[in-house]
């Protein structure tokens, strides 16, 4: 608890440095959000009452639900963050400390992610008083939804970390975690619901992890699932978290046996 | 102690291709073997400050990399305090200390004791400990008025000095120092070893240090291990060696010896 709240002082005084940055790619942020919102609002100007089984004020819901969680759940800057320091040696500090690295990283990860909900709760806030008519906000899934939300930073914290630690094999990454990205927002759910796609590829889409890093909480909040669905995801959800972190346990075996500590 | 037995250390170097050979290289990358260390094998007692000299190249950070547990030797046992140290045991690693006059491990975008408060957290000590040891250290360095500005504000000397407070707070019985004086200025340099020999007079710990500075290593260090492209050449004490050679100038000696002329 100590070592946390050291952490979170320190991600307070570092955000303090960044703080207008935060809030600016945010306020930006919002500008794709807005432009989805008259998208749909063009698509249902047409009498539709509901478009894949989703009405016009679920759709908004939907679009505003996946804002959030993947501002939340987004681990770019920490994979970066992870294969800089691969190639630059200084994972040397973290090494040689009496902590494990992935318990510290994440704990890291955990203060820059509430400092960063606290910076922006504000503007969301404001944002939200102004469509709030047009969400949703009746479900009575609230508990899972949080349950499979943490879940999905898991998943996606596993992830990022065992595509950080691949920078021992690969000098750059970028290019990769560029096309990482688009696949996952695409497969996740961050474009369209994927309830959308035709039934095959959405059975295609339900055998790779993608799906529960962001559709599935946001459907369970939407109460598109029934009882026992929800009981199934989750359970997927970690049957994928541990499969994935026995790969990112041998990953960073090997990426140690390998380093070559660059750097110095 | 330390314990270091027919030690070795080949990197695998990805080697850059000809234009020509681009498509090819684009499927098929070529390696090359380079042996940074080869079989060197030395002790180093409890309390002893010992420096390791050579060239560029040589193979001293590689050594200091392999007894710290940051790469795996390719040949050879590596012993530390009862530890092997690539098992990066949190026992172990509560027992060392790495300096790298070349990396910082300070935390860019805030003041000095931040770093320090975490720092102290990661290795579980008291709040009243962490601050009297912080005192003390930057009383000793002269950086006091300096715990709370922001790391990227201040000059190398002063970054450098943080650096020790670092590393040094949790006492570490055994240190690492790679190039800790690299780019500072004299009277810095002097202030830097003066708190290194003070430091290894009152706690006596065990401590080994690479520099190309020779007024360093002369300074601080009795004894000397001098590796030149990878395998040790001299291991002794300095005044033996200054002995022999009848040099006034110890770099002069040390120049002699890693150019293979007669002392």
């Amino acid at each position: 608890m100590r070592l946390q709240k050291a952490i979170f002082r320190l991600k307070i005084r570092e955000f303090t440095v960044y703080r207008s940055n935060v809030l600016m790619n945010f306020c930006f942020g919002c500008v794709p959000l807005f432009v989805y919102i008259l998208l749909w609002k063009a698509v249902y100007a047409n009498d539709f009452n509901k478009i894949g089984g989703y009405s016009y004020t679920q759709i908004i819901t939907y679009y505003v639900l996946v804002f959030l969680c993947s501002k939340i759940l987004n681990m770019r800057e920490n994979t970066i963050e992870i294969a800089d320091m691969i190639q630059d040696g200084s994972i040397h500090n973290f090494m040689l400390k009496p902590i494990d690295f992935m318990y510290f990283n994440f704990r890291m990860l955990i203060g820059e992610k509430v400092i960063y909900l606290l910076n922006i709760c504000i503007p969301f806030l404001l944002f939200i008083t102004v469509i709030h008519k047009f969400i949703y906000w009746k479900s009575h899934n609230i508990v899972y939804f949080l349950v499979s939300l943490c879940l999905a930073f898991l998943l996606k914290y596993i992830i990022g970390c065992i595509l950080g630690f691949l920078a021992t094999w690969i000098e750059e990454i970028s290019g990769m975690l560029d096309l990482w990205g688009n696949i996952e927002n695409f497969l996740s759910g961050g474009l369209i619901p994927l309830s959308l796609f035709p039934e095959g590829i959405d059975q295609v889409i339900s055998y790779m992890p993608f799906k529960y890093t962001l559709f599935v909480p946001v459907d369970i909040y939407m109460g598109n699932l029934e009882r026992h669905e929800i009981f199934l995801a989750i359970g997927i959800q970690l049957i994928w978290c541990i499969s994935l972190s026995i790969v990112l346990i041998v990953t960073r075996v090997k990426a140690y046996r390998m380093y070559s500590g660059y750097g110095s | 102690m330390i314990s270091v037995k027919q030690v070795s250390k080949i990197y695998k170097v990805k080697q850059q291709v000809d234009t020509k050979n681009i498509l090819k290289a684009l499927l098929k990358c070529e390696y090359k073997q380079v042996k940074a260390v080869e079989s060197i094998s030395f002790n180093i007692k409890q309390g002893e400050m010992v420096g390791l000299i050579g060239l560029n190249g040589a193979g001293k950070t590689t050594t200091l990399k392999m007894l710290s547990g940051l790469i795996y030797p390719s040949a050879g046992e590596i012993q530390v305090n009862g530890f092997t140290p690539c098992d990066l045991r949190k026992d172990f690693l509560r027992q060392i200390g790495l300096i790298m006059g070349n990396k910082s491990q300070l935390w860019w975008d805030v003041s000095s004791y931040d770093s320090f408060e975490l720092e102290g957290q990661i290795y579980q000590l008291d709040k009243n400990i962490i601050e009297k040891r912080v005192n003390q250290l930057s009383e000793l360095l002269d950086v006091k008025h300096l715990l709370k500005i922001p790391v990227r504000k201040l000059s190398l000397g002063e970054r450098m000095k943080m650096e020790f407070i670092l590393v040094l707070l949790h006492e570490p019985s055994l240190l690492f120092m790679d190039e800790p004086t690299i780019g500072l200025d004299i009277i810095s340099q002097k202030k830097l070893r003066d708190f290194i020999k003070e430091y290894h007079r009152k706690h006596q710990s065990t401590i080994l240090l690479t520099s190309h500075n020779m007024k360093d290593v002369e300074e601080l260090c009795e004894r000397i291990i001098v590796i030149n492209r990878g395998t040790i050449i001299y291991d002794g004490l300095i005044c033996e060696l200054k002995e022999y050679s009848k040099e006034d100038d110890f770099e002069t000696t040390i120049t002699k010896l890693l150019e293979r002329r007669e002392l």
